[in-house]
Order: structure tokens, then C-alpha cells, then sequence
């Protein structure tokens, strides 16, 4: 649609006046102004032009922290040149690193205009470049038309997998086939357990010579089975988890990490399952095929912060399809939801290792504020008394500092447990 | 909020316009009024024939068809120059009126015949008004309408017919040339017959006065110019020798057609819609007609004038938002929460259930917390004010990591 601009408003409507005036008093000249003034505005008036546009991206998929260049192409196939302005919409949550994406140009008949941008994507998710928006205006500025040319462009940014090492996962449920999870139970493996007399049978390559020759008879080295286990990794995805800077939130640290774990328990071939819940429960149930982590890496992409449910409905909905004795993995900051404490119970009950990892929306909000406030230490000491609850219904419960990487924060814990 | 479709929008105004053409259209054809009075029309109620005899007797006949502010530019010999106004149909505008004055002032002379039209508005100026209350005559032809009045001018007595008249008031004795005969009376309160108090006198019909270097004849009946009356009794005669009285022969007769409404150009549509929007230009309800149309035809138009979005891409990857913070600083209700973080913490570190922890013996919970401020706060809360928070986070930090 065709709009006139403030300029345009102005000039026409003082040539009326004078037209009208002009035709009051009598004055013919006056009266030849006002509507050369008319005609002139009339005359600027020019017909919307067709313009073709095409897009590409350098790739389609991307990971956090990635560039890609984008390439448009606008051409003029109409039969009227015209002075555009073109603007390529791009996400709020992408960075313009280099390039433009807006030109204002004059295009003749089959003219083309070729532009690249270079974009950052920071946060993962699902994007689209598009719609292409052509302002058509005249040489004075009397008039624009505001175009919106449906072209887009569909992208993905997955999310940014850390390199794990080593998981503070235990499982008690016996699986028949070798794997990187401990047991607690005298096995095949790479774990020092104890040491044990020699029974006939034993290699001697777990022979332990020193503890051999000091006790004078022969002892062997046992090592702890390490086993596969089933991990259902439940993530919070309420409207609360995306508190923060788009960048610098739970949620987003949440995502990290579950695509993270999963990469690492997927390789080590264990089962993994994922369920996100916030406006409503999504759930991918424990499967170890190989597609199970891009389905994973998928779902987490398209995971935004929205809703308010409370956990006891998620678990509700998915405790008949939790495989027995899995391992839960609950990633949540733990904030406004006091159903958590009665879920852990159940999940506990039922013979589940419950381990929760917390990405705490305290120390984000501390950071983003930057400044610290009574209010601050009245939220930690509450968070302390979350965790040393959850801690006392049987969970392992690991506060995580967000300021430092994920890797670093589950050796801690492993560490604390070789201790 | 209700939503209407740019093309409903778009319909609407296109309807709302179309309606206001319609209007202005028909609405001339739709008109009962009469037009009459006009000098150069031959129906029974206009004065061709006074024309006619103007120019028999050697008048040059000129007209005003546009407006009196015309008069600014004669430049002819205002001695012998006649302005005739006979039915004022519409009201003059004050720069006509200075214009008319301004002729009569400069030597022009000038007869004004009206009774119930605008006529006063310019008379007035010359402390002369129309009582614009019907004059009765027992003395009449056919019926009441016409009463007969007879009349002595110069020194010559007439018999004119007149046609439903007026009287003239505020006129002073050696002002009035024509008064009627006592057997008048006048309908004051304008019911359409005679009452009690409307008792029968004598009253001016045509009165003289000057004006700067000018005369003026004031009648108080135009009738008596119509073509259906020239011819009956002396009333072309009476009016032949008040032009007389007024100019002579060879002089100039000015007729101002700019007050009578014209025929209607009904050929031609634009010619509709100009003659429409000359004669709304000619009454004050109908300037503000027309500028309440040029605000509707605006409007629409303003509504066209925007301005444009400026186009920029600014990323929102830095944009925060709270929860816990939203409000940083310590409130009442915190004073509460408080309370229950530092029994938590106690009950925690005692290893007790909720509904143990509420049974506890007093001396044990003060045991435990080991800190008077604690205890106390745990225990009378409600004394406690917001201001005294920080001492208690504080105290509860350090018994944490005691």
C-alpha cells in the first residue's frame, strides 16, 4: 500500500489551500501554484515495481558461535526503474558481523543488485532470513510503499557441545554387555575396586606383586564392572529457566548441557531418552540407535522457555514409560516449583538414581546485576536449603556455577567420589 | 480492539463518498424553493417587464451577477447610476454591504424593495427597518392578498396594487413618500387575521433618505415590480416616477442579480455541483457545510500520510530480564521468607522431618542455633522489620559456615 509522507502531506495540503484560495479571492495565479503544486505531486507518483529476490546461505546448519555468509540477489523485472530500499530481516538473536543488509539503490528494468552479509549465530534454535522488505520511493520523498517480498530462508543452530570425559553416572541395574558406567560390583573393567586372593582361574595379569610379597601369599588386583545404564535426562523448560540475557540463562546452559551428556552417554553406548517440559511434556523415550542423538540434538533446538508446569505433571505423565531402575538426570534451576522435592521421593522410591544438576538462576542474576545485594545472600542461603533437601531425599545434587564449564564441574564431583 | 479489514475500510470510504455525491447532486433537484425576481427572466413573478420599460424610456441596463463587491470598480458617473436590490433573497456579507454604502455614499442612487427576505440587514445601515408583519386592506383586488393603496406622489395620486406587503419602520415623518390610509392594520403577532389590539393606522410602505452624496427609495414591497402586476392599476406609473425621482433618462439602471436564487443549470453536472457549492459559499451553515466535507474528504487522505519505519538490524542477544531481581531491594514479605529460610536451615542440620522440626523442645532449638539474634528471630519474627534483614543474612551466613 502506498503511503504519503509527512512531507508529502504537507506540500499537497498547502496546495489545495492555495488552489481553494486562489478560487475565493479570484486570483488566478494563485489559483495556478496550487495546482501546479497538485500536479507535481501527482506526476511523482510511480507504480510499484516487481522485483524479484533470491537468497542463499552459505550452509543450512550451523553450531552456537558459527558464521555464515548470506547472499541476496534483487532484481527489477518490471517495466519501471525505481529507487528501492531493501532490507533483509534477520533474527534479533543474530549478530551482523560484516556486510550490510539494507542497500537503498536505483534499479533500471532488468537491473540486479547483489549484496552478502556475514552473520554470528550465538544461540541455538531455529531461524528464518526473511521476508526481504522493499520501500519503493520517489526522488523527493512525497511517497513509499512498504513491500514484504515472502522469501525465506530456513537455518539451524544447533546447540554447542562440551567435550566430556568422565560423568558422575552410577547404575545398579546389571546390563549384559560391557560399557563405561561403574557398578559397584567386581567385574571386567578399568575402576581399582579392591584387592582379593587369587583363585584359580585368575589371570596373572591383575596379579598384584607388591601386595603379593608383602602378605606372602597371592593377591590379585579386581577391578569394578563397568556396565551401559539407561538415562532419561529430564529438562526444565519453564517460562522461569529463561530468566536472564538471551545468551547468559538457564535454559540455555540446560540445553548445553543435556546435548552435551547425551552426545558423551550415546557414544559410550548407553540408552539415553529426553524429556523437556514447560507449556507442555515432550519426550523422547531411552534408545541407543544411532540416530537417537540427532533426534536429541533436534529436540533441544527447538526447546524454548515457556509455560509454568509443574514438574509432578511431567513425571505424571512420563513415569509408565520410564525404563526400570534408570538413571534419571534432572537439569533445572530449581526455582518456583515445590513439587520437585515430591517427585525425587517417587522417582527414589521406585529404585531410580536421581541425579540433578542445577544451573543456578542466582548467581545469573547476580552476574547480569553485578552488584551485590542482601537480597542475594537471602536467595543463596534459600538455594543452599533446596539442594540440601533434595540431597537428603537420596539425589546427587550438583550446584552448578555456571561461570565455570560443565566438564569441569562433573570431574569435581567424580573426583569427590574416588575420595 | 475491533479490526476492519484494509478492503472493508477501503469499501467504506469509497460508499461514504459516493453517498456524499449523491447528496450534493440531488439535492438542488429536491429544492422547493422558488426563484423569482429577476430581471431578465419573463415568469410571472420576475421584472422583465420593468426592464423592458427602463430601456423603452432610454435606461442603460447593467446587472450584478456575481456580488455587490463588483460596485468597488464602477467607474461610471455615480450621479446618474441606479442600484435596484428588489427581493433580497440572501443575506449580504458586511464587505458587501461596505460596498453598497460605499456607491451610494459616492452620489449612486438606489432603491431596495423587500418585506419578509434579508433586505434588513443592509437597510438598517440607513436606520431604516422592514416590520416584516403583513399589512391589511379592507380596500383590495380578488382577495386580501392584494390590498389597493392609494397613493399621492409629486403631487399625482396613483392606485397600486401591491402583493402581500410589508410596512417600513423606524422612518422619520419627512422621510416617508407613501403611507397607506388609516383603514390598515397590521398582523403584529403574524396568526393570519385580525385581532383585537391590531387596531387600523396609517403606516409608511415607501420611505427616502441620503446617504453621503446618495439617495435611497426603500419599499417595502417588491411585489409591485412583478410582471403579473406591472400592468394592473398605476403601479407602473408609481414605479416609473420613483426611478424618475431618482435618475433621469439615459442613465444607468444596475440590477443585482447576485441576490436571487438562479435557476437550476440541471444540463450539466458540473455545472450542478458549482452553482451547489457557489450558493453553500454564500451562507455561513453552508461554509460550515463545506468545511466539514473538506475535513471528510481529508481525512481519509491524512490517514494516507505515514511515516516510514527506519529499517535496522539491532540484536537483542544482551537484552535481561529478571526474576529474583526484578526488585533488588529487600521488601516486608521478605521479612517471612526469611524467617523460614533460617528454620530450614536449623532443620536441615538437625536431620528432622517437618513435623518433628515443630515439635522441638524450645531449649534444644536454642541450643542448636546458639545465637540469641537467631533464636529470637526464628521464634518473634514479627518484631522484626525489613530494616534489621541485613543483620540476620548476615548473622545466618556465618552460622552456616561456622
Amino acid at each position: 500500500m502506498t503511503h504519503l509522507t509527512t512531507r508529502c502531506g504537507a506540500i499537497s495540503i498547502f496546495g489545495a489551500m492555495l488552489a481553494v484560495l486562489g478560487t475565493l479571492i479570484g486570483e488566478y495565479e494563485v489559483i495556478a501554484i496550487g495546482v501546479a503544486i497538485i500536479i507535481y505531486i501527482l506526476l511523482t507518483f510511480i507504480p510499484r515495481p516487481k522485483i524479484r529476490v533470491v537468497r542463499e546461505t552459505e550452509a543450512t546448519k550451523a553450531f552456537e558461535g558459527d558464521e555464515t555468509d548470506v547472499y541476496v540477489k534483487v532484481e527489477n523485472t518490471g517495466i519501471f526503474p525505481a529507487i528501492i530500499h531493501v532490507y533483509d530481516v534477520i533474527s534479533p538473536y543474530m549478530r551482523l558481523i560484516s556486510g550490510t543488509n539494507r542497500y537503498l539503490v536505483y534499479l533500471r528494468q532488468r537491473e540486479k543488485l547483489e549484496f552478502v552479509y556475514r552473520v554470528e549465530c550465538p544461540l541455538r534454535g531455529h531461524y528464518v532470513f526473511g521476508p526481504l522488505m522493499i520501500r519503493r520511493r520517489d526522488r523527493a520523498f512525497l511517497y513509499f510503499d512498504d513491500e514484504k517480498i515472502e522469501k525465506y530462508t530456513y537455518f539451524t543452530v544447533y546447540p554447542h557441545i562440551h567435550e566430556l570425559h568422565r560423568v558422575p553416572i552410577k547404575t545398579r541395574f546389571i546390563v549384559p554387555y560391557y560399557g563405561t558406567i561403574t557398578t559397584k560390583t567386581a567385574g571386567m573393567g578399568s575402576e581399582f575396586l579392591y584387592i582379593r586372593e587369587y583363585i584359580v582361574g585368575d589371570p596373572f595379569k591383575i596379579i598384584n606383586w607388591k601386595a603379593s610379597m608383602r602378605l606372602r601369599r597371592w593377591m590379585v588386583n579386581q577391578y569394578e564392572k563397568e556396565s551401559l545404564c539407561n538415562v532419561l535426562i529430564i529438562l526444565d523448560a519453564r517460562e522461569i529457566t529463561g530468566k536472564g540475557t538471551p545468551l547468559f540463562n538457564p535454559l540455555e546452559f540446560s540445553v548445553k548441557a543435556t546435548a552435551s551428556l547425551s552426545y558423551h552417554l550415546l557414544r559410550t553406548r548407553n540408552q539415553v531418552g529426553l524429556v523437556t517440559y514447560g507449556s507442555e511434556v515432550k519426550a523422547i523415550f531411552e534408545n541407543i540407535s544411532p540416530h537417537q542423538f540427532d533426534i536429541i540434538l533436534n529436540a533441544l533446538v527447538g526447546t524454548y522457555a515457556s509455560g509454568n508446569m509443574p514438574m509432578i505433571t511431567a513425571i505424571d505423565t512420563i513415569l509408565p514409560h520410564i525404563l526400570p531402575r534408570s538413571t534419571i538426570v534432572f537439569i533445572s534451576p530449581l526455582e518456583d516449583d515445590i513439587t520437585i522435592y515430591s517427585c525425587v521421593r517417587m522417582l527414589r522410591d521406585r529404585g531410580h538414581e536421581v541425579i540433578i544438576l542445577s544451573p543456578s538462576l542466582v548467581d545469573i542474576e547476580a552476574t547480569l546485576y553485578d552488584k551485590n545485594t542482601d537480597k542475594l545472600s537471602m536467595l543463596h542461603l534459600e538455594r543452599q536449603n533446596k539442594i540440601n533437601e533434595l540431597r537428603g531425599l537420596g539425589a546427587l545434587v550438583i550446584d552448578w556455577d555456571v561461570k565455570k564449564p560443565l566438564s569441569y564441574v562433573l570431574n569435581l564431583v567424580v573426583e569427590e567420589w574416588m575420595r | 480492539m475491533l479490526r476492519i479489514s484494509a478492503d472493508k475500510r477501503r469499501f467504506s470510504f469509497a460508499l461514504i463518498g459516493v453517498f456524499l455525491i449523491a447528496v450534493i447532486a440531488i439535492m438542488p433537484f429536491i429544492s422547493k424553493r422558488e426563484m423569482h425576481l429577476s430581471a431578465y427572466s419573463d415568469s410571472w413573478n420576475d421584472l422583465s417587464e420593468f426592464r423592458k420599460n427602463l430601456e423603452l424610456k432610454g435606461y442603460k441596463i447593467k446587472c450584478i451577477t456575481s456580488t455587490p463587491l463588483s460596485l468597488r470598480e464602477y467607474n461610471g458617473d455615480y450621479n446618474k447610476t441606479l442600484l435596484c436590490i428588489i427581493g433580497v433573497e440572501r443575506p449580504y456579507t458586511n464587505d458587501e454591504i461596505a460596498s453598497i454604502i460605499n456607491f451610494v455614499d459616492r452620489g449612486g442612487s438606489l432603491i431596495v424593495a423587500d418585506d419578509f427576505g434579508f433586505g434588513n440587514r443592509l437597510i438598517k445601515v440607513f436606520g431604516v427597518e422592514f416590520s416584516r408583519c403583513r399589512l391589511w386592506s379592507p380596500n383590495f383586488i380578488k382577495n386580501p392578498s392584494f390590498p389597493v393603496i392609494n397613493v399621492t406622489y409629486e403631487g399625482i395620486h396613483y392606485e397600486v396594487m401591491m402583493n402581500e406587503p410589508s410596512t417600513l419602520s423606524g422612518v422619520s415623518e419627512k422621510e416617508i413618500l407613501v403611507e397607506t390610509d388609516s383603514n390598515c392594520w397590521l398582523d403584529a403577532n403574524k396568526n393570519g387575521k385580525r385581532d383585537l389590539d391590531e387596531l387600523s393606522d396609517i403606516y409608511p410602505i415607501v420611505a427616502s433618505t441620503h446617504y453621503g452624496e446618495g439617495e435611497i427609495i426603500i419599499i417595502s414591497d417588491p411585489g409591485i415590480f412583478i410582471n403579473d402586476c406591472w400592468n394592473i392599476k398605476d403601479n407602473s406609473f408609481f414605479v416609473m416616477a420613483l426611478v424618475k425621482s431618482l435618475v433621469p433618462s439615459e442613465s444607468t439602471i444596475i440590477f443585482d442579480e447576485s441576490i436571487h436564487v438562479h435557476k437550476m443549470p440541471n444540463h450539466n453536472f458540473v455545472q450542478v455541483m458549482f452553482f451547489v457549492l457557489c450558493n453553500l459559499m454564500l451562507y455561513p451553515a453552508g461554509k460550515v457545510v463545506l468545511l466539514g466535507a473538506a475535513i471528510v474528504l481529508i481525512a481519509p487522505y491524512m490517514r494516507k500520510i505515514k511515516r516510514p519505519v527506519i529499517w535496522f538490524h539491532r540484536d537483542i542477544l544482551t537484552h535481561a530480564t529478571y526474576h529474583h531481581l526484578k526488585i533488588p531491594e529487600l521488601k516486608d514479605e521478605d521479612v517471612l521468607r526469611m524467617k523460614h529460610i533460617a528454620e530450614e536451615k536449623v532443620r536441615l542440620a538437625l536431620v528432622l522431618s517437618k513435623d518433628e522440626f515443630a515439635n522441638i523442645d524450645e531449649s534444644i532449638l536454642k541450643s542448636v542455633v546458639g545465637d540469641d539474634l537467631l533464636y529470637d528471630f526464628i521464634t518473634n519474627w514479627e518484631k522484626y522489620s525489613v530494616e534489621d534483614l541485613p543483620k540476620i543474612i548476615k548473622k545466618m551466613d556465618e552460622w552456616v559456615k561456622r
